[in-house]
Parts: structure tokens; sequence; C-alpha cells
């Protein structure tokens, strides 16, 4: 098989996955609007199953081009969006209370998965810095920073729509607003272990690389500033005791900059991150 | 006697000042702020002269504020460094204050029950004093650890290593803090352009450029690279697959052993370093006869980057007025990297005139005046890094230490049960009260759950009275 036609079964397995997580948006937002919960098992059941066709769509890319999903804006979104699936289905298995969060996450994910699709899908080969056991832990970890932090922006969000809209039925099927605020924080601390995990691996495999292990570039500055966000926001929640709306928008403002640092940048930014990726 | 009190406050207000936790926020948010300005701010080194002048050009006046306040060179800058310093100080004072606290909060013989942060209280009568005990080994199954007890009171915690994570944690940043200022300090840096078949004595002079460390000494590192080979592999389509050079190195005055060089393996030799580098190129060399001398010439072009495209390089000829132009085409019937008939299209020019522009093959000669230009030799360039630091290790146990001080602080959040024991004629009334500094909302359901399981199990002779106190 061609790698044109191997592109044209991945693309429109994947338009399949964006079917089913639709669907999956769909019975989440009917769970709330007609105070139903079974919708909300049958909404998780379907982001379940939209997962299969992504996972085999990210699977025939990783065996035709020989290396992971993390060269182009097209495949970085979808496996982002994967892995963003994984965390909140497993997450969700463990606390059930997460499970409302996917209002907001699914949505997010069919959205990330379709602006993949509308990109160039075309497969790039890898260049020799980036075969490394360290580019495998760096980006893995980057990807469950991005799931963590979206599934604890979706939980903040959720918090101020209910904070606001208390004494409306719609809202009152949703967790306590101090669950939802505890479970913002307790996401954001994932993702800001997980930032860290990258930071740590992509300074040593840098240093692996080209022999320093940090060197202000802007990447490496930008994901150093946003880690700080989310230090600050640690800092404010145990020692200033910011609970609730205040902490709410801070992850909203930390959650702008990480996506900027993960998705935007790289594209933009002269660097040596950039070099390996394509729009 | 007021003086030394005088003084005595000062130091009091200056170490409130700085060293306040409000101080230490302030200060992650400025270092944020510079690095945000770093960014903004096009950064001067000796790998980005060109880039750098070119945003010069075009932005005189903010240019010239940007470097009269050294936002050029934010990373090294003295206010830069300085607030790093400050944080250094804050980060060490903030740990020596965790420890103590950490210390402190270990187990007493007189516990006391805490009047704030309290989620639940939760009692229940039993009729067997036993059922203490039964509790007490049913809690350490949960992960509760008995810390404190006395006649009427029991403490037991959980996970209360998540105190010490951040004492690890802020160990982590203050070496990696030290070992920054160290690399700024005494890092050495080089990059070498390399032909096959010549020589790296270790000079300065060899080096392209250099980093160093304000305090390290010139970098002369005493080592001899031969470059014997340089292989690079392509991707059908003309993609750089890997780089490697098959080197021999060695101290002076020492065999040189064979090794290979490749991008993310590099060699190391006596603290020093020596890295592939992903620029590589052909190298070009002319003789030039003149006056009965022939002075032999090599010029370093870069690779392209894709098929169809020439390796180019623009120079001037030394001791002479010539400019060359360079493009280098390895194979011009097949769009190919790999040396077949090369051909190098060469544009001399004399103070602005035109003097040859063609296309010459190796051996070939060209006349300018009484000037002999020959085309010589072809052969490739590697481009290689030497490195010297020797706090890298430090960094690298930073980042360990950093990272389980967080796996420590937030997958184990401390938890605590206090139980006070109380006897009421023949039965005994068991009175629960959970603290959690973090996710109480969380730890009140675990709590609950645990209590009303403990309830059920040990056959409660009531209700037990339960309310929220805050």
């Amino acid at each position: 098989m061609s790698e044109l036609e191997w592109l044209k079964y991945e693309v429109i397995i994947h338009w399949a996955a964006v079917v089913f997580y639709i669907i999956s948006t769909v019975l989440f937002a009917y769970s709330f609007v007609f105070k139903n919960d079974r919708f909300i098992k049958k909404a998780i059941a379907v982001a379940a199953i939209g997962l299969i066709p992504h996972s085999v769509a990210l699977l025939l890319r990783w065996i035709e081009q020989g290396h992971g999903p993390y060269m182009t804006r097209y495949e970085v979104l979808s496996s982002d969006a994967w892995i963003t699936v994984v965390l909140f289905l497993l997450f969700s298995l463990k606390w059930k209370k997460i499970q409302s969060a996917g209002l907001f996450v699914l949505p997010v994910v069919f959205f990330m998965v379709t602006v993949a699709l509308f990109t160039n899908p075309q497969m790039q080969n890898l260049p020799p810095s980036l075969r490394s056991f360290w580019l495998v832990l760096h980006v893995s970890f980057a990807k469950l920073a991005a799931g963590s932090i979206i599934i604890s922006l979706g939980a903040a969000i959720l918090y101020l729509l209910k904070e606001k809209n208390e004494s409306k039925p719609f809202y009152q099927k949703l967790p306590s607003v101090e669950i939802l605020d505890e479970y913002s924080y307790k996401f954001a601390g994932f993702g800001f272990i997980f930032w860290t995990i990258n930071i740590i691996a992509g300074s040593i495999w840098a240093d692996v690389s080209w022999g320093r292990y940090w060197g202000w570039d802007p990447i490496e500055t930008w994901s150093l500033i946003t880690w700080l966000m989310y230090g600050i926001f640690a800092h404010l929640r145990v020692f200033w005791k910011w609970r609730g709306k205040k902490s709410a928008i801070f992850l909203v403002a930390c959650f702008a900059m990480s996506i900027f640092t993960i998705f935007i940048l790289p594209f933009v930014a002269k660097s040596l991150h950039s070099e390996y990726f394509t729009p | 006697m007021i003086r030394k009190k005088l003084e005595m406050k000062m130091i009091k207000i200056i170490r409130h000042i700085t060293l306040s936790r409000s101080t230490a926020l302030l200060l992650i948010s400025f270092i944020g702020i510079l690095s945000f300005v770093g960014l903004i701010v096009p950064q001067l080194s000796e790998s980005s002269i060109e880039p750098y002048d070119q945003w010069k050009e075009a932005n005189g006046f903010i240019a010239h504020v940007a470097e009269a306040l050294n936002l050029n060179r934010m990373f090294t800058s003295e206010i830069f460094l300085a607030s790093i310093f400050v944080m250094l100080v804050v980060v060490v004072y903030s740990l020596v204050n965790l420890y103590s606290s950490v210390r402190r909060s270990g187990g007493t013989k007189n516990p006391v029950v805490p009047d704030k942060n309290f989620i639940n209280y939760f009692s229940f009568l039993v009729s067997n004093e036993k059922s203490i005990d039964t509790i007490l080994v049913r809690m350490q199954k949960k992960g509760y650890v008995l810390s404190d007890k006395s006649e009427i009171l029991y403490s037991m915690r959980k996970n209360f290593i998540s105190r010490w994570g951040t004492v690890v944690f802020h160990l982590g940043l203050i070496l990696i803090m030290l070992t920054g200022l160290g690399t700024y300090l005494f890092q050495s840096r080089g990059f070498v352009q390399l032909l096959e078949r010549d020589t790296f004595f270790g000079s300065k002079a060899d080096f392209l450029n250099t980093e160093n460390g304000i305090l390290a000494s010139k970098f002369a590192p005493q080592v001899n690279v031969v470059l014997k080979n340089f292989s690079p592999e392509y991707y059908s389509n003309g993609d750089i697959k890997s780089l490697e050079s098959s080197v021999l190195i060695g101290r002076n005055n020492e065999q040189p052993v064979p090794a290979k060089l490749s991008i993310n393996e590099p060699y190391e030799i006596d603290g020093l370093k020596i890295y592939q580098s992903t620029s590589f190129g052909y190298t070009v060399g002319l003789n030039l006869e003149r006056d009965n001398q022939i002075i032999p010439v090599y010029f370093s072009l870069d690779h392209p980057g894709k098929f169809g495209k020439p390796y180019f390089g623009t120079s001037d000829f030394p001791t002479t007025d010539y400019l060359m132009t360079m493009k280098l085409t390895p194979d011009p019937s097949n769009k190919s990297f790999e040396l077949k008939n090369p051909e190098l299209y060469l544009e001399i020019s004399e103070q602005g005139q035109q003097k040859f522009s063609g296309i010459i093959q190796p051996g070939e000669s060209i006349n300018i005046g009484s000037s002999k230009f020959t085309f010589s030799d072809i052969r490739f360039w590697s481009g290689l890094i030497v490195t010297k630091n020797p706090f890298v290790p430090f960094a690298f146990i930073g980042f360990g230490l950093i990272l389980i001080g967080l796996v420590m602080v937030y997958i184990f959040p401390t938890r605590t049960i206090y139980i006070s024991v109380e006897q009421v004629e023949n039965n005994w009334k068991l009175a629960f009260g959970g603290v959690a500094r973090r996710e109480k909302a969380i730890f009140e359901n675990e709590f609950n759950e645990l209590i009303e399981s403990l309830y059920i199990e040990e056959g409660a002779l009531n209700v037990g009275t339960r309310m929220v106190e805050v």
C-alpha cells in the first residue's frame, strides 16, 4: 500500500472517531439538559468506543511512518486528544464525580481531532536529533500534562458555571462546587507533575543531544513560565487559601498559557524545537 | 541601647520583607516576567549575531533601549541573576523553616486536637473496650499509622511522608539554581567545523565560536580529534536520517582511540564531552597559483536540506580582493547528495566587478589575470560541539529531587484522624475527627466511608452524632 493510501484510510478512521466523540458530547449535553444520569454512562461508553478507531488510526500512522505521532501538527493534536480521552476515562472509573467534566472534555477532544483533520496529514521522517529514548519520555509526559490540565480546566469551568447558576435545576445535577474545586486542583497537580517530568526529560535530552541542558530557547522558556504559573497556583492555594472562583479563574489563565506553549509556539517561534514541526 | 534596638528592628523588618511568602511569590512572578521579556526581545549570543543585527536594523529606537537595559542579554543580565540569587536565599530560608516545621510535627505524648481545619465529627458507642484496638488495627490496614497517643486520645496519620515532600522539592530547587549559577560562571562550550582528514588540536583558534562562563578560563581543551570519515545517511526524499563522524580522539601525547560520534551519542573524555552537531556540509578546496606560489584554501558550504538545491557558500579569498560565491551540486543528473560528477558553479568578483561566472569540475582550472584557480578537492565537514561543565550531574540530581518531592506532595496527601475515647457507664464512646490540609472535600467522602464501615463492623450501639465543624 502506498503512503497516500495509508493516509486515506487513516483519515477515514479518524473521522469515525470524531463521529463517536460528537455522539458522546451530545449524550453528555442531553444528560444535563434532561437531568438523566443514565445518559452520562452512555456518553462515557460511546467515548470509549470512539477511542477504538482513534487508536487504530494512530497505530496505522505509527506503523507506516516508523515513529510515534509527535512531529506534525496533525498528529500532535490527534495524539493529545487521544491521551485526554484515555485519562478522562481512567479517572472517571476511579473518581466517578469527575464524569460530569465530560461535558467539557469531549467537545474539546472532538474539536482537537477535527482541527487536526483540516491540517496537512503528510507523514514526516524522524530527524537524527529525535532518535532518542528521551523523546518518548519527553513527548509522552507532555501529552499526559496536556490531558490532565484539560480535565482540570473542565472542572474549573464547571465550577464557574455552577457557582453562577447554582439555583438552576440543570446545575444542581453537577457535583458540589467544593468537589469541582478540589478536582480542578487535583488534576492541575497531576498536570504539574507531568509537566515537570516533561521539562526534566527535555533538559536531559537537550544535554545528550546539544550539549547543554538549558539554553533559554523560546519553547523551553515558555514551558518554564507555564510551570512557574502552576507553581504560583500551588502556593496561592496552600498559603493564601485560594479556593473557588479565584482559583478557577487562575487555572483558566494557566491553561491559556499552556495551550500557547504546546500548540501555538512550536509552530511560530524560531527555535530548535520548531525545526521539526511542519504546519 | 536604643540604637541596638533600632538595629534589631531594622533587621527584623528586612527579614520580614525579604523572607516572607509574599516575597517568594513576587520573586517567582518577577522571574517569570523577566523570562517573558527575554522571549519578546531577541537575545544576542555568538551563534545568533546575524538575526539579532537584522532585528536591530528594523527596530532602531526599541533596539537601542533594549541594549541600554541589557534586555538583549536577559538571561545573563545583572537583574536576572540578582533575582535568581535572592530567590535562592528565600528558598534556602523556606527549606530551613519547612524542615523545622516537619520535625516538630512528629509524635508527642500529649496530642491535642486542632480546633481548625476540622471536617467532620462522628461518634458512636461500643460495648467492648477491645473494639478500640480492633479499630486501630483496621485503620492501620487502611494506611493510617498511630502517631500520637494518650489515655483518652489517639492520633492516626496517613501519608505523613507528604510533609517531607516539600522539603525534598525545595532542596532540589536549590540544587538546580546553584548548578545554574555554576554553569553560568564556569561552563565552557565551543563549536568546531572539522574537515575530513583534518585535526582539531583543542586550541581556542580552532573553534568557530565559543561560549565561556565569566569565570571560566580560555577554552583550550587539550584534546586532539581527527575526523577520519563523515557519513550522512538520507531518507528516500532527501531528509537526513543519521549523521556519523568516525574520529580518532586522544589527549596530547597520548595514543588516540577510535570512536564514532553521532547525534544523541556524545563522547566523553576527562570531563569533556564531544557532540555530533546537526550542522555539516561539503568543503570545496580551491588552490590559487600566483607569483610561483600555491595557496590552498578550503571553503565550507552548508547542506541545503532539500534535494535539488546546491550546497551554498560565500566568502572572501584570503590574501586577495576576490569574493567567491559557490554552489556545489554533488550529483547533477540525479537529485542526490552523493558525489557523482560534481559541479561547482563559481562566481568570482573583485571590488564589485564580476571576473568569472561558470561551472567547473574537480581538477579544472580557471585563469583570472595572473591568478589561476584550481578546483582541487571536495570533502565533508562535520560540526562538532565540545563542552565542559562539571555541574551537569548535580543538575540532574536536582531534577530527581524535585520530581520525588512533587510526587510525595501531590500523590500522597496527608490525612489525620483523631479518635477520642470516653467511658460512658458500661460502654465506650468513640469520637472521630478528620483533618486534611489539601483536598478536603475529597477527604470528607473518604473519611465518611471509613468511619461508617467501622461503625457497621464494630456493631455500634447507636447512630452517634455527626456534625460538621468549620
